[in-house]
């Protein structure tokens, strides 16, 4: 190895005499970089669009919502949406809603932010010819049915197998209207108190009508009316700098005078570019958290804050083997939670007894209790009364190969096979191939489930996980009771209620325990000394290193 | 010699299709096996509804009935793909729905630019090191230089990057940085990842390494293709001519120690490229073998196929060009 160490070194030193001369002038394409400038290096992954809707991940998000000012903005502490573009969000049934925006906002080439921008951006999104990943954030809106038809009666079909559709002439949400310049109504096909929360999310951006007009041009060099704009464009591959909008006149205006994103596509990491300085706030790999932690200089510059995503252990319910509600709460009291986070990082991992964790709105009501406490006694008497396991079987866990996840999943097989005296199996699958059989309902056992929330609400840890009925949920599980409570939810006048119906909910979810919650996740992001006041969002952020660049300062 | 030429194209031809027609076979098998890639679309966690899923499947052409059949050649997706690519269209993404021919044109530069330093690094190296062995047979300079090659071709490309990367750039670049500054050649050339801010410094270094691979393959060629010209009839006349030792090794040696060489290099080609996906992957380099390797990953069939087909063509090309060089440097050499 040291050996190995030396001669690349020696070869790169050679070489470089060599190639010297021929690299000499590229130091002129240099743009501001570290310069004078307040300008914040951040990392980032691949990103899918830079217009509001056709993103859908975190990466273009994180650009979006610096770029772009919504309705509302996530306070940073609670998470709850605070007024942003909107003057006021009202309504009366819940079913309903109006939105009033404030006045003299304009985007970064001079258009109005009025009615009309956010509308054009929500008809463009919800449009399905268009084609766009956040499509279904519009499935409540009235008319959204209209612009996503059924496919046409099977006999019309050339091909028995192929669905045919009708062309869609639908080009505006009926249930959309703009009252005057300023206001916009709302109608949505059944009461949601938790509409305004949406609201933050890209989805519901607006879109400059110049935008419209040129996508191609927008998707490279964004217009939006947040405090960051681009003068150059974005390059997916190389990234890209936004400066700070002299004439933003929104409410979340921040100090620092830019912010240059540098690109770290799948598989790649900012770590080493973090310790050189080059990139501003880095989440080390789990091979470099050892040393990461163990320096007592960096360990002053880390945040360490519960992310909300969580990992489950889900069942099939379509199966007849877990028919038993008493086998699935064996499962779950036989795994040895923070014996599994201890071997998987512990860091990275906390033990997790709630279907909705404690940094969403409703979250942290420990719903799952005794049944997700570890006790291998209690878990073999349950499994008594389910009437054993079958003998000579093993149980099958059911893994996408990404990551670590096999480690991850080895670990609670193992726990579970010690604990219950059964044998297991890991069952690891190709992505693709794993989506398709659990959403085609064909695993015989056990699978992992993961989910990161789109907003702030307790609801959207439930009904887009377990609703849809049992045909349509990768579990395969239905209940009247839920699904009377999720729109009781719905209807409630206040969101206090809302969230507390919605937690009823998830009280009705746990009894039947369609999933066992095994762990919630954790952000740990180092930042370089030259910044100040680095605000890690509790629901967006990147899970390789970010900050909330309208609060963060730059010291240097 | 212009006969040769066009048969030689036309052979280049078939291939690249034969090459095609496998990676459209290829990828029809894994849709058919492995599950529909458009519902990666949709991120994975969210059941589509089955309308949009309906929509995406249309815009990149996965709605054939024959993406259903496991083994069906799926001729007709074929017939419509050959097209798109005659017309110049290479496609979209699935991920992102970016312009195929578009993604090439960020790719094949940066693969390029890192070939370049490992061509150089790779040639320059072992012709000094296979030269300085072959004047020196038998003697301990040669068993030196055969041990060390040796060596460095054993040790994997990626425990090389990942040694370079982890340990020894950092405070490569620290040190760098503080005697010469952060903006300066030298505190940018030893960063551990690529950096389109600094197109060709930062490649460099990853070049040099891909360069290695291959190194005691071709020192050997070219000290047992020297060795050979040395014991030859034509050396020793030029010796007996009296000529100075460094120009019977320039002109009469090195220039007809060639051939083999440039077949090394050739065939060394394509072993680059696949060095490239590693260092590509490791140093953060977007370029053609990172692509391939991620368009596997994510099912990206399109990308796959084309970026394929382009390294395909790259091989069958070089290869050409090679056989054409031998002519060019040994005049025995003649093609009917």
């Amino acid at each position: 190895m040291r050996r190995m160490r030396m001669t690349a070194a020696a070869i790169a030193a050679a070489g470089m005499v060599v190639t010297t001369a021929a690299c000499a002038g590229d130091e002129s394409d240099v743009d501001g970089e570290g310069g004078g400038d307040a300008i914040i290096n951040m990392q980032i992954g691949e990103v899918r669009s830079l217009v509001p809707g056709g993103s859908g991940e975190s990466e273009g998000y994180r650009i979006i919502k610096n770029v772009y000012d919504g309705l509302v903005y996530y306070n940073i502490d609670t998470g709850e949406p605070e007024n942003l573009a909107a003057e006021e969000i009202t309504s009366e049934d819940n079913q309903t809603w109006t939105i009033k925006i404030k006045e003299g906002l304009t985007f970064h080439n001079g258009e109005p932010v009025n009615a009309d921008a956010f509308i054009r951006s929500w008809d463009r999104t919800a449009y399905a010819p268009n084609v766009l990943p956040l499509n279904y954030f519009f499935a409540t809106f009235e008319g959204h049915a209209e612009m996503n038809p059924d496919p046409l009666p099977e006999d019309q079909w050339a091909d028995p197998e192929v669905p045919e559709y009708a062309p869609v002439d639908v080009t505006h949400l009926s249930g959309v209207t703009a009252v005057d310049d300023l206001t916009i109504e709302v109608k949505l096909t059944a009461p949601f108190i938790g509409f305004p929360t949406m609201l933050g999310y890209e989805a519901f951006y607006p879109i400059a009508q110049e935008c419209l007009d040129d996508l191609e041009a927008c998707e490279k060099k964004p217009i939006g009316n947040g405090p960051f704009m681009f003068e150059e464009e974005y390059d997916i591959e190389a990234g890209g700098t936004a400066v700070a909008w002299e004439d933003y006149a929104g409410g979340k205006k921040p100090s620092i005078d830019g912010v240059r994103w540098h690109v770290y596509l799948e598989g790649d990491d900012c770590w080493a570019d973090f310790q050189t300085g080059d990139i501003d706030v880095c989440s080390p790999a789990a091979a470099d958290y050892e040393a990461a932690m163990n320096d007592p200089e960096l360990a002053e510059r880390l945040i360490q804050e519960p992310d909300p995503s969580i990992l489950m252990l889900a069942f099939p319910l379509y199966d007849e083997k877990y028919q038993s509600v008493e086998l699935r709460r064996a499962i779950s009291m036989a795994i040895d939670r923070e014996g599994v986070a201890n071997v998987v990082g512990p860091e990275r991992f906390q033990p997790l007894d709630e279907w909705v964790p404690a940094s969403i709105l409703g979250g942290g009501t420990n719903s799952c209790g005794e049944y997700c406490t570890y006790d291998p006694d209690g878990a073999k008497d349950l499994l008594a009364q389910a009437g054993g396991w079958p003998e000579g079987e093993k149980l099958r866990i059911w893994v996408n190969d990404a990551s670590d996840n096999l480690d991850v999943f080895r670990a609670i097989g193992d726990s579970i096979s010690e604990s219950l005296g059964i044998e297991y199996e890991l069952v690891p699958m190709e992505w693709t191939e794993f989506l398709t059989a659990r959403e085609g309902h064909s695993l015989d056992g056990p699978f992992r489930s993961g989910w990161g929330p789109d907003y702030n609400l307790n609801e959207n840890f439930l009904e887009p996980i377990y609703g849809g009925g049992s045909s349509v949920n990768d579990q395969g599980w239905e209940n009247a009771d839920y699904d009377a409570k999720i729109a009781e939810a719905g209807a409630a006048a206040t969101l206090d209620e809302a969230v507390a119906l919605y937690a009823e909910a998830e009280a009705i979810l746990a009894a039947d325990m369609p999933s066992v919650p095994v762990f919630g996740q954790q952000y740990n992001y180092f930042y370089t000394d030259r910044l100040d006041n680095v605000q890690v969002h509790p629901i967006y952020a990147g899970p390789r290193g970010d900050c909330e660049l309208r609060d963060v300062v730059i010291t240097e | 010699m212009g006969r040769y030429v066009i048969r030689r194209l036309l052979q280049a031809l078939l291939t690249l299709g034969i090459v095609l027609f496998l990676l459209h076979y290829l990828m029809a098998l894994s849709v058919q096996i492995r599950g529909n890639p458009a519902l990666l679309f949709f991120g994975g966690d969210r059941a589509p509804d089955p309308a949009m899923l309906e929509q995406v499947e249309r815009l990149y052409g996965l709605d054939s009935p024959c993406y259903e059949r496991v083994g069906d050649p799926c001729l007709l997706p074929f017939v419509d793909r050959l097209q798109g690519f005659a017309q110049g269209d290479l496609g979209t993404t699935l991920n992102g729905n970016r312009d195929v021919a578009q993604l090439l044109s960020v790719y094949i530069p940066n693969t390029l630019r890192l070939f370049v330093f490992s061509v150089i690094t790779l040639v320059v190296v072992s012709m000094l090191l296979g030269t300085w062995a072959a004047r020196h047979r038998g003697r301990f300079i040669d068993h030196t230089v055969r041990g060390t090659t040796i060596l460095a071709d054993s040790v994997p490309v990626f425990l090389i990057l990942l040694t370079y990367v982890y340990i020894a750039a950092v405070p490569l670049t620290r040190w760098a940085r503080g005697i010469w500054g952060s903006e300066s050649f030298m505190g940018q050339v030893f960063r551990p990842n690529y950096n389109p801010d600094y197109p060709w410094t930062t490649i460099i270094i990853p070049g040099i390494i891909v360069g290695t691979v291959g190194l005691a393959t071709m020192t050997r060629l070219i000290r047992a293709s020297q060795l050979e010209n040395l014991g030859s009839d034509f050396v020793r006349t030029a010796r007996a001519k009296g000529l100075k030792p460094m120009r019977i090794t320039i002109v009469h040696v090195i220039r007809n120690s060639m051939i083999p060489i440039i077949t090394g290099v050739g065939f060394l080609f394509a072993f680059m490229l696949s060095g490239a996906v590693l260092t590509e992957g490791v140093m953060g380099i977007p370029g053609m073998g990172r692509m391939i390797f991620q368009a596997v990953q994510r099912q990206e069939g399109n990308l796959v196929i084309v970026g394929l087909t382009v390294s395909a063509f790259v091989v069958v090309f070089v290869s050409l060009v090679v056989d054409l060089l031998y002519a060019a440097l040994d005049p025995r050499i003649r093609y009917e």
